[in-house]
């Protein structure tokens, strides 16, 4: 491959990994949100599923900037939903995320069709102008670096680390975890309902059934090979991007199948559980007492 | 300041309408027994337990404390028998956790650390602020915990059994350093079993017998003995009921050898290096050492939990080096281990089902391929009744026992089996003198018939009533062993700290 032809077949692929990367930094983000106050949260993928969803129905009546505000609000109760479901019902938290996720696919999928494919006469889930999603990506890098700075150069994210590791102690040390763990989750869901307005009001600018399909996932899946940290796990989700680029540049020339080149992510995150041996925050998961 | 008042009469039985007075500038200790309300009455004065009535005075005013916060505003510090400190934060981090110093929202780490070191330069403590805590030894989260305390403020500092995991030449700094924070005019109020501590150490005393004050002296006019009537409520002197095992049932055939063991501990280094011991039949072997020597790696690689790197473990002849922890119990190796809650019981069980952890195969106590529900009952209860434990039968909860008689649980399981050898890691750990004998005479009966016993002990005094001949680990590995009768404390102490006589 000569010079130019290099760059003609890398350029591109830089952009497109980006543009993948986005939803996968913003939701890891609020998965680090999460996990770093001790929930444990596979919800992130009903979170931006929800927020995809509402950002569209909004954007269409009142504007693109409108629906990404109702998404980030949408994302933010369904964050505070697992927090309520995990601390004051007790649920086990995965099944919590898992309820929130099935509740967030179905009733997504059943309203699209009352409000869209069914009613009369068929309206399209779309919307007319998209945000560019350079305004994301650009956004999404900045909060990797006011995230970073946030958690270890701050007070506030000095508390979060702490009551990560052990809310009891931390509660000792005269700290209100309740309210630590209520911005974590808070801060969690308007991220991943960020990420799911840039699926639906700037990546394709439309909303169609389970759409988020497993980014969610892949988003944790990138908290976790980044040890929980936001640079980490950036670097992971940018990483997970340029693979999901390459399938797609790839798909027709090469013989791999798709399948196999998008379940990488999955894969690495295997290897990384078993190479690098991330420790996570010790009280993940824990039901308090 | 002016003096310090605060009353708790609470309706809860763990605290019968106890009251106590601190003065300024004092070091108060609150002695008793195991359930006596020692750690209810701390958590009420660190706003951690509320209490259903009574109220608390600072210096003078009546203040509410329903959280650990508000106790801090008030300053009132609390060192915990447990460390609070976060593993995986640095000890700077977690002393400043929740009064952080800050310029322009930013975390000023600087600052922090230099109010740190001035504190801790004014009570005499050392310690590698920047080093994680996870890194430091259970002696230098203390001080790092008194630290904390006194950055947020306290002026009255509880001590919740400093002393219990520190060996005496750590203990004693400690209360060093409670005499420099009393001397710079703070109070610090201190929990212990310990009597020697009182004695030694406080200017006043209360003293709590079932949830109610039994009494309250100043230090310099009561004794010993004056203490110990009041704890236990009768005129019941000092008298140890702990006595070594009689010579007669000594006998010369090994029960427990250990040959050149080496041992890994965590994260692979080494922890236990060649090893030799033998453990007579009858006979109780004492093992002494600085917390930390390499006494948990010995005991677990000696009962199978942890697999040797080199030498062997030879249970009465029989060489057991290879075999699982499962098949040398049934060899005849019991094992008691130093933490009941986390690994000697499971809380949420009931006692019957604990007591059958371990001895499930057995067809006698209602094991087998199918358990048989009434027989594991039958023999629940006898050995609850042969133990000696207090409980609301075979179904209750192993969580609803106090320390005392959980620990109980956990012997009479080891000795159900009628072991030929017994390994315990601190087996009277936190519990009274009353618990203690009772441990002791459980496993005497055996030693009686021949058992040979490795005891892991941090309190030399037990160690030098209750055991043979005394075995001294330093940094993992055995400095020496002393007959009971040659076992000075000072010699003692020399091999422990470092490592020669």
């Amino acid at each position: 491959m000569s010079g130019p032809e290099l760059a003609g077949f890398l350029l591109p692929l830089g952009v497109s990994a980006l543009r993948q990367a986005t939803p996968l930094v913003l939701a890891g983000l609020g998965g680090i949100c999460s996990e770093r106050v001790g929930i444990v949260n596979i919800a992130l993928e009903g979170m931006m599923l929800a927020g995809a969803f509402s950002g569209l129905v909004a954007g269409r009546l009142a504007g693109p900037l409108v629906g990404v505000t109702v998404a980030v609000t949408v994302g933010m109760l369904v964050g505070l939903t697992h927090l309520w479901a995990t601390r004051k019902l007790r649920l086990n938290h995965i099944v919590s995320g898992v309820a929130i996720n099935l509740l967030a696919l179905h009733s997504t999928t059943f309203l699209l069709r009352r409000l869209f494919n069914q009613a009369d006469p068929p309206v399209e889930a779309r919307i007319q102008t998209m945000l560019p999603t350079a305004l994301f990506t650009g956004l999404a890098l900045a909060l990797v670096v006011v995230f970073h700075l946030l958690l270890y150069y701050t007070p506030l994210g000095l508390r979060v680390r702490a009551v990560g590791e052990s809310e009891a102690d931390t509660r000792m040390a005269g700290i209100d975890t309740a309210r630590v763990k209520m911005m974590g989750l808070a801060a969690s869901g308007v991220l991943a309902g960020l990420a799911g307005a840039y699926l639906s009001l700037a990546q394709v600018g439309r909303f169609s059934d389970d759409m988020v399909s497993g980014r969610g996932f892949i988003a944790l899946a990138a908290v976790v090979c980044g040890r929980w940290t936001p640079l980490g796990m950036a670097a992971a989700a940018l990483a997970f991007g340029a693979f999901d680029a390459l399938q797609f540049q790839l798909q027709g020339s090469v013989a791999l199948p798709g399948e196999l080149l998008r379940s990488i992510p999955y894969i690495a995150t295997v290897v990384a559980a078993m190479a690098l041996r991330p420790r996570p925050p010790a009280d993940l998961g824990r039901q308090e007492e | 300041m002016q003096s310090i008042t605060k009353r708790y009469p609470g309706g809860v039985v763990a605290n019968d309408a106890v009251s106590l007075t601190v003065l300024p500038g004092t070091a108060h200790a609150v002695v008793g027994e195991n359930g006596a309300g020692k750690s209810t009455l701390m958590g009420v004065l660190y706003g951690s337990i509320r209490p259903d009535s009574g109220s608390i005075e600072v210096s003078g005013s009546p203040v509410t404390l329903r959280r650990p916060a508000d106790a801090i505003r008030h300053g009132i510090g609390l060192v915990t028998q447990h460390t609070t400190m976060i593993p995986a934060l640095t000890a700077l981090d977690n002393v400043l956790l929740g009064f952080e110093p800050s310029r322009l929202g930013v975390l000023d780490r600087r600052m922090g650390r230099n109010r740190v070191e001035e504190l801790s330069a004014q009570a005499g403590i050392e310690v590698d602020w920047g080093a994680s805590a996870d890194a430091l030894s259970v002696a230098a989260l203390q001080k790092a915990e008194i630290v904390k305390a006194l950055y947020r403020g306290a002026r009255v500092l509880i001590l919740d059994e400093p002393t219990a995991t520190l060996a005496p030449a750590e203990a004693d700094r400690l209360f060093a350093v409670v005499h420099g924070v009393v001397a710079s005019g703070a109070s610090v109020l201190f929990i212990t079993h310990k009597l020697r501590e009182v004695l030694d150490h406080s200017d006043h005393v209360t003293v709590l017998r079932g949830g109610a004050k039994a009494g309250d002296r100043v230090t310099a006019e009561t004794c010993a003995d004056e203490l110990v009537s009041l704890m236990l409520g009768s005129d019941r002197s000092v008298a140890h009921s702990v006595e070594a095992t009689p010579e007669a049932s000594r006998r010369s055939e090994l029960a427990l050898q250990v040959s050149s063991l080496t041992v890994r501990g965590r994260g692979g280094r080494p922890a236990v290096h060649s090893a030799d011991l033998s453990v007579r039949a009858g006979e109780v072997l004492g093992v002494a050492g600085v917390d930390g020597s390499g006494q948990r790696e010995l005991a677990e690689a000696v009962v199978g939990l942890r697999s040797a790197v080199s030498g062997s473990v030879t249970l009465c002849g029989e060489d057991v080096t290879a075999r699982s922890v499962a098949s040398r119990a049934a060899a005849g190796l019991a094992y008691v281990p130093e933490d009941r809650h986390r690994e000697g019981l499971i809380l949420d069980f009931d006692l019957s089902e604990n007591l059958l952890l371990g001895r499930h195969r057995d067809a006698s106590a209602g094991g087998g391929r199918f358990l048989q529900r009434r027989r594991v009952l039958a023999d629940a209860a006898r050995l609850l009744t042969e133990g000696g434990v207090v409980s609301a039968g075979a179904t209750a909860p192993a969580s609803s026992l106090s320390g005392g008689n959980q620990q109980k649980v956990v012997v009479a399981r080891a000795l159900a089996r009628r072991p030929r050898a017994l390994v315990a890691m601190q087996p009277t750990r936190g519990l009274d003198v009353g618990a203690s004998a009772a441990v002791y005479d459980a496993i005497r009966a055996r030693t009686a018939a021949g058992m040979g016993v490795l005891l892991f002990s941090l309190d030399l005094d037990e160690l030098r009533e209750v055991s043979d001949r005394i075995a001294v680990m330093y940094n993992g590995r055995i400095a020496g062993v002393l007959d009971r009768d040659d076992a000075a404390m000072d010699q003692l102490g020399k091999l422990m700290t470092e490592g020669r006589p």
